[in-house]
């Protein structure tokens, strides 16, 4: 396969999961802060939103305030940011395209679609509709797609390719939701935590990973800190588990089978070094210092993203 | 009687921002030919990769070298050993300005030399610079125009390097009066080819030890086809014949085949050339002085 | 020659077809009969109704819709309207013998091209000996120094060649003209056939028709047969300008057809004067390259060095053998039209054979006598530039203005060598359906064959492309001047 067609496949892949990812969080945390105990602040809110998507500077840049209608526009439908779902959206359909001749009919066709109806998505309607209704439909767009994804593609270096893409951004994305809710809980009055106000916020924290309903179930307790924390770092059986994810990315590397030099230097090694890491690491060990932890896994794993760019993927 | 030179050849380059890409041609090695023979040659590089050699269109030697590790600066260099064969001066019977005339008439002669009487974009000459272009007297022997062509352009022109730059046409030349080697010769080549006399773009090294103009960067200048001779250098810049002084690199129709370095880069901004050419005598007896 | 029986429709698409008898019919002959060969193709007509044929029509062009065979029409970055090469189902039928002439005609004047743009590269002794004025090929635009004395595995220039044919009046096949760089539409032939065996597959029954399915195998054996010999098992490619391209389709459909890579420049480059495409895997050697990128645009190294499109050093890996370029670059100095009329000498000077098929006469205005009498007889002649391709700058002299004409004169005055004249050919026409008013009439077509030669080993493609020029009245059959095609039948012995 060409670099430039594996190229396209893996960005397809993780632009997918991505827009999903900021869809999901920007609703959850400004639908919640609506009617938030002990009412939050809404910058405090905007900002997390801003922070997790990693574009504060970005917007501060073209926004001098920090107001509801502007963060919601400038994460969802501005198309000078780059990082917003809608560019995101153009960047799946780009490298849809330029994959054409990998992917499905039925994938490509679904894809058009999703583009179309982003495309006519107006500030108006944003407005009129909310910001519910917009992410639900981003999301309901990702799940069509990766349903797509898994029922027309033939298992071959193309899927796979597309597959690295998802799971590496899904634990790159929940990697990020957890260092900002990690940072928001410490900005709270210390004589607050461990009341309402705190689980508040590992309830929307589970909540903008849609993983509430399975941490409750798992647990059969309330959500806090150190099962928020172990669910969503360690749990190997689920999916939007960084645990989980790193170890689907491991497979697939070993799968895709580049014809790589052996070695600490490989891309087999890393990934699987990451995997093993998470694997065989407690919350116990990592809760002290769960901030660091997970900087210092993002850097891995981009270390690992760009090791596979510049060796196989690069044209 | 021979005389070795050794030729050394030296750029570097800087580039204001990182160059990801890159694939460069050098076509600066000596060529071998009946008056130059390459003894020896070696080549430094900056930057990995491994160098790799293909022959051009004429036949000459060009080096390339691809690199895609980013790096903002980059030296090449070249270091040869040539042996000039002294060529003492033809005791040359210039054909009858008939037969001169009926050969560079013929179709298989003007086929044959076609590509060097051809006019490029370097070597027109517009319709409003026509009063420049001097004409061959009918009975007037070839080589002799020729001559007179060189000390023409040579008290024509005033050597400046300021004003020109690889791009300039012999029309613009014109226009400013002044140019260097290269633009000297695109000027001669011009001429010569209005005249129906075939004409080649040489590039390559002259030996300083004369204390000559355009010693400090590679040389350029023009060979001529003379009927019943052959090739035939002549160096405008200088007002000189060429002789042992001149090794050659490569020829062909104007400065776009002999460019001495060219590549395709992947870059953003300016850059800048630094160039550096050596060319010294070799003792070639033992005990010689120079 | 041929033999013809009285028609009777009953179809209504058929009972008024305007027959003009001042034009060489495919289907008709003089008297008004249908020739032998198309009589089976009438009676199943006569079978249908006007709905019957419009609801054919549909299906044909849902078949194209489906097999994806649209051109694509830029208007933005993103969003391609899509619309189809307009198709006829009437098929166009060429009988066994009539085509095994055209075909030993067409291998005939390819192979004397190819030794032509040998020679124009090499010893140049067609020039030196007067045959073809060595102007002509010098101050070609694709004459190109960057050939000279160059040597391709087996000796071959244009794999791939594209003639041009017409049928005159006279009943006679007359070439217009030879395209040796990258002739297109080949993936029309084939797409054309799928729809007709879809929706006609009855008639195919009645029929004994060669299969035009065989040419992605042909071609790529002819690639493999010019692989450099140090290549083991050739890895061949065709190199395209990117899905921007009006003919992405064709270059896509090739690629896949032949199981072949369809790279774009940028996954190329050249080191150690090989060339290597990157794959996810690593680096791997291209050994023959099918490009559908101009001369102009192949290697920003030599020509012009702004392209993007191109692979810097590829022509440094081609003049050391190290990879085959399909066609050769330089080719284009042999399909200008002002040395169209010198091939029927170079058939004879490279082969010391006549020539089988017929040339148009052709004025080039450069010569004086032939410019005076262009000048004088424009009314009657069609005016070419040497250089373009698609049908542009055509002047057809009988349907132009008297301002049309001076225009003519003083651009041709201005740059007579770019200009050639042709005395208008009576193009044959085809009964064709027409979709605005539902009957059949008569059309202007012409005929673009598909040779290939390869080491030791040449091919025809056994059909082509009909091309018709839609529009009433009309010689121009271009696609992108309102031309459509026809599904082209060669009978079996």
């Amino acid at each position: 396969m060409l670099s430039r067609i594996g190229n396209s496949l893996f960005w397809l892949g993780r632009y997918i999961e991505r827009a999903e990812h900021i869809a999901r969080y920007t609703k959850v945390q400004y639908v919640s802060s609506l009617d938030a105990p002990y009412a939050q602040g809404r910058e405090f809110v905007l900002e997390s939103i801003l922070d997790m998507i990693g574009i504060s500077y970005q917007y501060y840049a073209s926004y001098s305030q920090l107001t509801d209608e502007d963060v919601l526009f400038f994460v969802t439908l501005d198309e000078n940011n780059p990082l917003s779902i809608h560019s995101t959206i153009g960047y799946i359909r780009e490298n849809a395209r330029g994959a054409r001749d990998s992917i499905s009919l039925e994938l490509w066709e679904a894809i058009n679609r999703f583009y179309h109806s982003m495309n006519n998505y107006t500030v108006v309607k944003l407005h009129n509709e909310g910001i519910h209704e917009f992410s639900q439909k981003v999301e309901e767009n990702s799940s069509v797609l990766k349903g797509c994804i898994d029922n027309t593609l033939m298992r071959n270096e193309a899927w796979m390719l597309i597959c690295l893409g998802i799971h590496m951004e899904r634990a790159i994305q929940v990697a990020r939701i957890l260092i900002t809710k990690v940072k928001d809980i410490e900005k709270i009055d210390p004589a607050k935590l461990g009341g309402p106000v705190e689980n508040y916020q590992w309830t929307t924290l589970l909540k903008g990973a849609e993983s509430f309903d399975m941490n409750k179930r798992h647990y059969k307790a309330n959500p806090n800190r150190r099962n928020s924390l172990e669910f969503l770092m360690f749990n190997q059986a689920f999916p939007k588990s960084i645990a989980y994810n790193l170890d689907v990315v491991h497979k697939n590397i070993q799968q895709i089978a580049f014809h790589d030099e052996k070695g600490s230097n490989s891309l087999d090694f890393m990934a699987g070094k990451l995997a093993g890491q998470f694997k065989y690491t407690t919350i116990e060990e990592t809760e002290k210092q769960v901030t660091e932890f997970l900087t210092s896994t993002l850097d891995k794993i981009n270390q690992m993203a760009n090791k596979l760019l510049e060796k196989h993927l690069i044209y | 009687m021979t005389a070795e030179y050794l030729i050394e050849y030296y750029t570097r380059n800087v580039y204001e921002s990182p160059v990801t890409e890159a694939l460069f041609e050098f076509i600066v090695t000596p060529a071998s030919d009946s008056a130059q023979q390459l003894k020896e040659i070696k080549y430094g590089c900056s930057l990995p990769g491994q160098l790799f050699h293909h022959t051009n269109p004429f036949g000459f030697v060009a080096t390339n070298l691809r690199t895609i590790k980013p790096f903002t600066e980059f030296e090449f260099s070249m270091i040869a050993r040539v042996e000039k064969t002294y060529i003492a001066p033809k005791t040359y019977q210039p054909l009858s300005p008939e037969e001169e005339l009926f050969l560079l008439a013929s179709r298989v002669f003007i086929i044959d030399h076609y590509h060097f009487l051809e006019f490029t974009k370097y070597t027109t000459i517009i319709d409003e610079h026509a009063n420049w272009i001097v004409y061959k007297q009918r009975r007037q022997p070839v080589f002799d125009f020729l001559q007179e062509l060189n000390q023409y352009i040579y008290s024509r022109l005033e050597f400046d390097p300021e004003p020109t730059n690889v791009h300039t046409t012999a029309s613009e030349v014109i226009n400013l009066g002044k140019g260097v080697c290269q633009d000297y010769t695109h000027l001669f080549l011009a001429i010569a080819r209005k005249n129906r006399i075939p004409c080649r773009y040489v590039s390559g090294y002259l030996n300083q030890g004369g204390n000559l103009t355009g010693a400090a960067v590679m040389h350029a200048w023009a060979e001529a086809f003379i009927p019943g001779l052959g090739w035939c250098g002549f160096d405008p810049t200088n007002n000189l014949l060429v002789d042992n002084n001149y090794i050659k690199a490569a020829y062909g129709t104007d400065y776009s085949d002999c460019s001495p370095m060219k590549g395709v880069l992947k870059t953003t901004g300016n850059h800048h050339t630094d160039y550096q050419v050596k060319v010294t005598q070799q003792a070639t007896e033992p005990g010689s002085q120079q | 020659m041929t033999q013809s029986t009285q028609h009777q429709f009953t179809s209504d698409v058929l009972t008024n077809y305007p027959l003009n008898l001042a034009l060489l019919d495919e289907v008709f002959n003089k008297e008004g009969k249908v020739n032998t060969h198309y009589t089976k193709v009438l009676d199943q007509f006569s079978c249908y109704s006007v709905e019957d044929f419009k609801e054919l029509n549909e299906h044909a062009k849902l078949s194209f819709f489906n097999q994806g065979v649209t051109f694509a029409v830029y208007s933005d970055k993103s969003k391609g309207v899509e619309r189809i090469f307009p198709f006829d189902l009437f098929p166009r039928i060429i009988p066994a013998a009539e085509w095994q002439r055209l075909e030993e005609g067409i291998i005939q004047r390819n192979m004397a091209i190819n030794w032509f743009i040998h020679d124009i590269y090499h010893e140049k002794l067609i020039l030196k000996d007067g045959v073809v004025p060595a102007e002509l090929i010098f101050s070609s635009k694709h004459y190109t120094k960057a050939m000279l004395g160059m040597k391709p595995v087996g000796n071959i220039y244009n794999h791939i060649s594209g003639t041009d044919l017409i049928k005159h009046s006279d009943g006679q096949y007359y070439v217009l003209e030879d395209n040796v760089r990258t002739p297109s539409g080949v993936s029309y032939v084939l797409s054309n056939r799928e729809a007709m065996k879809k929706t006609l597959s009855g008639l195919f029954r009645k029929y004994n028709i060669r299969s035009v399915q065989d040419y992605p195998q042909h071609l790529l054996s002819m690639m493999q047969s010019v692989a450099p010999e140090s290549a083991d098992n050739p890895n061949c490619v065709v190199l395209t300008p990117g899905m921007y391209n009006s003919a992405y389709y064709e270059h896509s459909f090739l690629a896949h057809n032949m199981g072949i890579p369809l790279v774009e420049g940028r996954d190329l480059f050249v080191d150690k004067n090989f060339v290597y495409m990157k794959t996810i895997y690593g680096p791997k050697r291209v050994d023959v390259i099918y490009r559908r990128i101009d001369d102009d645009f192949i290697d920003p190294l030599v020509f012009r060095p702004d392209s993007v499109l191109g692979i810097p050093g590829i022509m440094a890996a081609y003049r050391e053998g190290n990879v085959t370029l399909i066609n050769a670059p330089g080719t284009g100095a042999a399909d200008d039209k002002a040395v169209y009329s010198y091939v029927p000498a170079i058939i004879k000077y490279y082969l010391n054979e006549e020539p089988i098929l017929n040339n148009v006469h052709t004025y080039r205005c450069e010569l004086e006598t032939d410019y005076k009498y262009v000048m004088e007889h424009m009314e009657e002649l069609v005016i070419k530039p040497v250089d373009e391709s698609g049908g542009y700058g055509i002047l057809i002299g009988s349907r132009s203005t008297k301002e049309e004409r001076d225009e003519f004169k003083r651009i041709i005055t201005a740059n007579r060598r770019k200009y050639i004249a042709q005395p208008v050919m009576s193009l044959s026409v085809h009964a064709t359906f027409i979709e605005e008013e539902n009957v059949f009439e008569p059309r202007h077509i012409d005929l673009r064959t598909y040779a290939l030669l390869g080491k030791d080993k040449q091919f025809v493609l056994k059909g082509g492309l009909s091309r018709v020029a839609l529009r009433k009245g009309s010689l121009i059959v271009n696609s992108s001047q309102g031309g459509g095609s026809k599904d082209t039948w060669v009978l079996e012995e």
